[in-house]
Formats: C-alpha cells, structure tokens, sequence
C-alpha cells in the first residue's frame, strides 16, 4: 500500500543512469613535456602542486609532489641528493630502473603507468619521478601531513577499558586494530570510495568467521558507491542499510577499536573510512545498541543491571513525555490520587495545554543542547546554565511551565543520554509520541508504538533479522541480550553474527557450519 | 506472500494465540450461562477439542498436499478463475475481521474509557496504520506477534497473581450447578471468537516446521490462557460479570497495585498492541489474496481501496454494533468455519482426488 511513497523514495537513482560512462584512463607517455602538460592542466591554478625539474644521468626528469603532503627534507636527502649523484649514461629506462631499485627500494615504492593512478597517488602524499623517454612513472611514500594523535573517544567513554579512540588516518587505525587482533585470518581490505574524493576505505572482517555471502555483499555496496565525495562515514552508513523508512540504522558505528575487534570476531565486518575517527559495523542488530564495552569489564550481575538500565532508559526516553500528557489530557483518572491532586494544581497554574508545554519545552531543551554542541567548550556550559536556569526556574515561577514537566523533561533528557547511538532516533520519536498522546491518547500511543514495532521487525540487515534474537527468539543468545552471562559462560560457544536465529544467510552457507549455531 | 518469507511454528502459535486473545480481552459475557462463569472454566477446556475438530479437513489437506495452501492450490486445481473465486472469499473474510475488530475497538474507546474521544480520528489512524504494518509483510508480522504474545501472557498472569487478594471462593460454584448442557453451550458461544480456524489453511506453506502441531499447541495453549482469565474474572467479579460490558477490563480495573494504585493503564496497552498485530495479521492475509488476484502492480492500490472499504464500514456501523455486541453472530461463524474450514479443504482433496484418477486412467 504504502510502495508507491516508496517507489518515490527508490526513484531518485534515476540520475544515475544518466550519468555519462567514466572517460578511458590516460596513458602516461614517453614525453615528459606531454605528462607535464596534462598534469598541469588537470589541477589547473592549484597552488600546492609542486613540480620539479631537474636533470640526472644525463636525462630530464621531474618529481611531482604536493605541498604539505610530504616531508620535503626525506626528499631532498633520499631523493634529490641521489639523484643528482647518477653517472651520466644518457639511458633513461636505466636511469628509472636505478631510482627504483635503488634510491627508492627503502620506501613504500610503486610503479603506475596512467596519470589517474599517478594523481591518485600524489593526492596521497606519494612523491612521483617521472623521466623523460620512460612511459611509466614511480612513486615513494614520503607522507607526512598533520593528523591528530590517538586520544580517548569523546563517544564511548568507559569506565575500565582502553582509552585509545580512532583517529582520523586510516593508516593508524589499521595499527590499532591489528594490535589487539595478532592473527593473520584478521584482514584489511582496501578499497575506493567517492568518484571525486577517491576516499580510501578498508574492510576489515576475519576470514572464516565472516560469512561469504555477507563480504561479497558488503564490498559490491561500496564498490558501487553512486556519491562524488566521501568525507565521512556516515555517507556511505545508507548504503549498507536494507530498509529507508527505517529510524534505527542497522549499521552500527564505533570510535573504539577494542569495540571494532569484538565485533569483527563476531563475523561483523567493520569499514574504516579515512579521514573520520567512526569506523562503521555491519550488521548491527537492534539489541546491540544496548551494549557497551564497559559490560564485559564489569562483574556480570553489574552489567545485567546496567543491561536493565538501559533498555528501561529507551523506553522512559521515547515514551515518559507522551505518556504523561495522553494521560494528564485524557486519562487523569489513571494517575494515582495524590499524583493526579498534584497534577491539577500545577495544570491550573499554567496557561498553555499539556502538548504544547511538551512540545515547547522540549523544543527548548534540543535547541540548547544542539547550541551546547556546537560552541566553544566554555560557551556551552554557559549556554547549559542560562537553559537551567530559564527552564528550571524562571519558566516554573512565571507560571509558563508546571514544576513536574520540568521533571519529566530532565529524567527523559538524562535517560535518552543514556544509550547515545539511538538518540536522534528516540528524540523524534518523542516528539512523535508527544503529538499522539495529546491528539488521541494512551490509544495514539499505543498504535505508535505497536506501529514502530511492526517496522522494526521488518527490517532485515544482510537477510538477518534486526530484531534478532528476541523476535525471532533465541533463549541461547539471551545470556549477551537481557543478561550479560559470565565470561565462563559466553567464550563456551561463539557468537557469530550469520548464525543468529532467522538468518537466512545461515541456510545458504552449509560451510557456517551448525556449530555456532544459536538458532531455536 | 511470498514464499520465502516463512514463520516459525512458534510464530505461528504466537500469531493465533495473540489474534484469539484479542477478542477474549473485550469479550462481553454469555448472559446468564454457564455457572456465573464457573461453568465458562470447563467450556473454556472444551474449546481445544473442538477446535481441533474443525481442524480436521485443513489437516487432511495438509497432510494429503504436503502442507500446500488451501489458495496456492486452488489456482493449481480450477486455475485462475476458481483460485480467483476463493481468493474473493478470503479477501472479503480478512476484511471481515478487520472492521469487526475496528469496531471492537470503537465501542472499547466509547464505551469504556474516554467516551468524548475523537472515535473517528481514532478509527482512521489505527486503519492507517494498520494497513501500513501489513504492508511491512507476514514475517514482521509474526515477530510483532512474538513479543505481543509472551507480554500478554505476562501481563495476564500478573493480573491473575495481583487480583488474588480480591478473589473470593463463593464465587465458584460447580460448572455443573446448571447442569452439562451449559458448558457445552458455553463452548460453542466460544467458538466464534475462534475465526483463526478459518485462515489456518491459508497459513500451511509458510511455515517452517509442523504447522499442525502448532496448531495443536495453540489450542492448548489458548485453554489455559482463558482458564487463567475466566478464573480471575469469575473470583473478582462473580456473579457481577454478567452485569458488566467487559468483565476482564473490570476486573483489571480492580487491581490495586501497590504505589500505582489501578493497572488498567498497562492492560490496555498491551491489548492495544495485540489488537493492532491481529488486525495487521489479517492485514496481510487480506494483501496476499489480492496480490494472487490482481498481481503485483495493484497490490498498493488493492491494500488503500481495502482500508478505505474497513474504515468506511467501521465508522458506518459503529453507531448501531457500539449498542449491541461487536462479535462475529454465532450463525455467522458457523457460515465462515463451513465455508472456510470444512468446505475448501474438502472440495480441494475431492477435486485432487478425482485429479489423480484422470491422471491414472490417462497414463493406463
């Protein structure tokens, strides 16, 4: 029924199909004068370009850098002064030979012969020599541009853990993971995202723990990328994902490589994007958003607790707002006597109608923390205490606000904090929830959420449920769901994520094998 | 449906136990019958056995076509006008039970909470969205059934555990006091609620597993779920059960939980829930036989012109059903479980049947 807004939703990759077919590549050829040309006229009036000409062994050459790129001082003294040093043969194909082999053999050294492979490599931080009379070029790694150091994640803070966060290269976090993770089945694969950007994006999984099925599908996604620019993960986070009218993402995101390897070791695969510190993992299933590397740390009755909290602290975030005014609005007789005596007085105090103090207040309270955000540290927590103060206190003494919506305002705020990967989803939610019950009751309320229920059941991730493993129900995987068993109890049987009750790539995989099985 | 998107047998229990219990919450009482309700606990436990009886040519179907569904293969036996024919039936029978559900609901909302609420807003969002669920598929569906079941059950058993304070033992008396005749009685003026054994048939090839065992699971399942609420019911209320619309809800209303003092918030939620997963249940079912009769492309068209139909005749009877009961007639039922869950499966292995002979007698 409601495909045809769907249909509209999946039509805007139309555009697509009209896009022209990528043009062939660029030889590079034998006349250094022609590459130069070309070069120069692909970054046009681009000022980092640095091309410099120089004559060795006799042959004109060029190494083609760019600024800020690379460490000039490495080149001149590992580069240049030996180059400068070759014997006069006249031979240009011996003289490129004698670069590669032997001033270059130190570094990260590749050979291309297209100019898209050569730009590439140069935006890269890649030091290209090209001779003229030789049709190829080759390249050294002399990178070094300016990255932030490895710092705790402002995200996922834990109590007991690491305190080590992903950065924004790719390269480092490669590093991290491969830290943790000694075993070569661990794997890196690299690959290219963006038309323009030519962003580099690695896939990380395990080999024989991640499905095939799964990988081939993951890395067909992203090879098939229609975006021009990939700056962030989060641009190619909609891709992985099955269902658009969705509000929880079914690709779950993570700072922490700790976190990354956990997951990895399940068969997830995780896809680091350069030039952003959140690495992303697929498939997330909805139960994971209510795990933390903080519950493996602790004692397992501790962390079954804060398990409860936090599944407690979705529905109060989502629902407490909207249940208060479909009752306070149509059901007051529901609230217990001295609740509802209370309820009156401070409903007589103010002017406006229940929803709309709701609405109001929570407008309020996203506006400053979006504005809490956005400022310089010491301008938010100035901005945090003006919203206490206007909210908390003027707002209740001006009669604008009763005091126990202010209560419900600060216990929703601190609980939809609680679980931070399902924030934005839980907000609109509440908002949403907060329109119902002050329209047509605890009945609104409960159609939203019966409805929410049918669409998050709906959403499968890779032909995995999301819901997994509650519906469909899995008693087995209920000791990391509701509970956190003990570790003697969980390291017994893995966990891998394609074994998991109703997923289908379970039935097309014999190779999974029933071992790991945590069907029914 | 499609084929791959198959169920579990324990979603299926789930997705029957849900749909019955829904009507069972707002179940208003058999006037007068039965014992002041006592007598309801045995015909309650009477139920299962006939309901297993009405089962009795879906199995044989089942068994005979190795769990192919009764449409699937009535388009395979009389093609497509005798499959289209059937797929009329249930289509009509889906909607059907979704409009005498809006109308449950309506009188619920009118009746028992909140009389001064917009009852057409109401009726037209839960329509809405109802036909919006069905859309996301059988599969999600039954998982929506899961969680919805395993809370009701929760949710029934404590009541049962909070309302035992209030319960009193003169309140049952023997179910024989008026004699055998009035459980039997009672039994049968169950059964209408029972219009799940009118889609079982339908249900056959999407599950994963022994559809009939869950079937039988169900009904067992179902007796003890309704023993549990005829007892809360008969030891809070007694006799004062029949003066009342809807006994459960009454006696939920009754419940003093502790701080919280009433529960009758929770209750009503989770049957809102419930109801919400039947009507979208029967959702589906009404789409699929669109689907098989129209085919893909007006599926959207079909699901929009069937809510509009339920919403249509929902808001339309509301007025006169809200002063009587909003059951499904008891010569009604006995029509639909004729129809659906005797005479198609009957016909179907007759037709098959003489099938198999034509074939024989042409290979000899």
């Amino acid at each position: 029924m409601f495909d045809s807004l769907k249909e509209l939703f999946q039509s805007s990759g139309g555009r697509e199909k009209l896009a022209p077919p990528p043009p062939p590549p660029h030889p590079i050829v034998p006349s250094l004068m022609d590459n130069l040309v070309y070069l120069r006229a692909q970054f046009g009036v681009s000022s980092d370009l640095t091309i410099r000409e120089l004559e060795a062994g006799g042959c004109s050459a060029a190494l083609v850098t760019l600024e800020g790129m690379v460490d000039r001082h490495t080149i001149a003294d590992a580069v240049l002064l030996p180059m400068s040093q070759v014997p006069e043969t006249g031979d240009p194909v011996g003289l490129m030979e004698h670069i590669r082999d032997k001033v270059l053999a130190l570094t990260d050294m590749l050979q291309v012969t297209t100019m898209e492979e050569l730009i590439d490599l140069v935006c890269s931080g890649f030091a290209a020599v090209l001779v003229d009379g030789v049709p190829y070029a080759v390249l050294g790694g002399f990178q070094n541009f300016k990255i932030r150091g490895v710092d705790e994640p402002s995200s996922e803070m834990t109590a007991r853990g690491s305190r080590e966060g992903f950065t924004e290269a790719i390269r480092i976090n490669i590093s991290m993971i491969r830290r943790r993770m000694k075993t070569p089945e661990m794997t890196f694969e690299m690959m290219s995202a963006g038309k323009t950007s030519h962003t580099a994006v690695c896939l990380c999984y395990m080999r024989g723990r991640v499905s095939e099925r799964l990988l081939s599908d993951v890395r067909s996604r992203i090879a098939n990328l229609p975006l021009d620019v990939v700056l962030e993960s989060g641009y190619i986070q909609p891709f992985l994902e099955n269902r658009r009218l969705s509000l929880f993402s079914s690709v779950g995101t993570t700072e922490r490589p700790d976190t990354l390897c956990g997951k990895v070791a399940e068969g997830r695969i995780a896809v680091l994007v350069d030039g952003t510190p959140f690495a992303l993992i697929t498939p997330t299933l909805f139960v994971e958003h209510f795990q933390s590397m903080d519950d493996y740390a602790v004692h397992p009755y501790y962390a079954s607790f804060l398990r409860m909290i936090k599944y407690v602290a979705f529905f109060v975030g989502m629902l407490l707002p909207g249940l208060y005014v479909a009752v306070g609005t149509f059901h007051p007789e529901m609230l217990p006597f001295t609740l509802m005596l209370s309820y009156f007085k401070s409903d007589l105090a103010t002017p406006f109608p229940l929803v709309v103090e709701a609405l109001l207040i929570h407008f309020l309270f996203e506006v400053m923390r979006e504005a809490g955000l956005r400022f310089p540290k010491a301008v938010g927590h100035a901005v945090s205490i003006v919203g206490a103060l206007v909210i908390g206190e003027s707002a209740v003494r001006a009669g604008l606000i009763g005091a126990p919506m202010v209560i419900i305002v600060a216990l929703t705020a601190i609980s939809s904090f609680v679980i931070p990967s399902l924030y934005g989803s839980v907000t609109l939610l509440r908002f949403l929830f907060i329109v119902l019950g002050g329209t047509l009751g605890l009945y609104g309320i409960m159609i939203g959420v019966s409805l929410l229920l049918c669409s998050i059941c709906a959403v499968h991730i890779h032909s995995i449920p999301f819901t997994a493993p509650i519906t469909p129900f899995s008693l087995k995987a209920m000791r990391d769901v509701l509970i956190r068993a003990d570790w003697r109890e969980l390291w017994k049987k893995q966990f891998l994520v394609q074994n998991v009750v109703g997923s289908h790539l379970k039935e097309q995989e014999p190779s999974s094998g029933s071992r790991d099985s945590d069907g029914q | 449906m499609n084929k791959n998107t198959r169920i579990s047998v324990s979603q299926l229990v789930c997705l029957l136990l849900v749909s019955r219990m829904t009507s069972a919450f707002t179940a208003s009482p058999a006037s007068g019958i039965a014992a002041g309700g006592s007598g309801l606990l045995l015909s309650a436990l009477l139920q299962a056995p006939l309901l297993l009886l009405l089962f009795l040519p879906t199995w044989w179907f089942g068994r005979r076509t190795n769990r192919a569904g009764t449409l699937d293969y009535a388009y395979v036996l009389f093609g497509k006008k005798g499959g289209g024919v059937l797929a009329v039936l249930y289509g009509l029978l889906c909607l059907l039970v979704i409009t005498g559900d809006l109308l449950r609901f309506q009188t619920f909302v009118s009746v028992a909470l909140s009389p001064d609420m917009s009852r057409v807003a109401l009726a037209a969002l839960l329509t809405l969205c109802v036909f919006f669920a069905a859309s996301c598929g059988f599969q999600a569906i039954a998982r929506a059934a899961g969680v919805a079941a395993v809370v009701m059950t929760l949710l029934l058993v404590f009541v049962a555990l909070t309302l035992l304070p209030e319960m009193e033992a003169i309140h049952f008396l023997s179910p024989f006091y008026e004699g055998s005749e009035s459980v039997v009685r009672g039994a049968l003026m169950e059964l209408p609620r029972c219009l799940e054994v009118t889609v079982i048939g339908l249900l056959l090839p999407y599950v994963n597993g022994n559809a009939h065992k869950g079937y039988a699971v169900w009904t067992g399942a179902l007796s003890a779920l309704l023993i549990v609420m005829q007892a809360t019911v008969t030891g809070v209320l007694g006799d004062f059960a029949d003066e009342v619309r809807f006994p459960f809800y009454a006696a939920v209303t009754a419940a003093d939980v502790g701080f919280l003092q009433r529960m009758d918030i929770v209750a009503l939620a989770v049957w809102m829930v419930a109801l919400f997963v039947k009507m979208a249940f029967y959702g589906t079912l009404y789409m699929s036989a669109a689907q098989r009769l129209f085919g893909d492309k007006h599926k959207p068209l079909l699901g929009w012109a069937g809510g509009l139909a339920v919403l249509a005749v929902g808001l339309l009877l509301a007025g006169p059903v809200a002063k009587t009961q909003p059951e499904v007639a008891a010569p009604v039922f006995v029509l639909l479980a004729a129809v659906f869950a005797v005479a198609v499966p009957l016909i179907l292995i007759a037709a098959d049947v003489l099938q198999e002979k034509r074939r024989r007698r042409v290979q000899a």
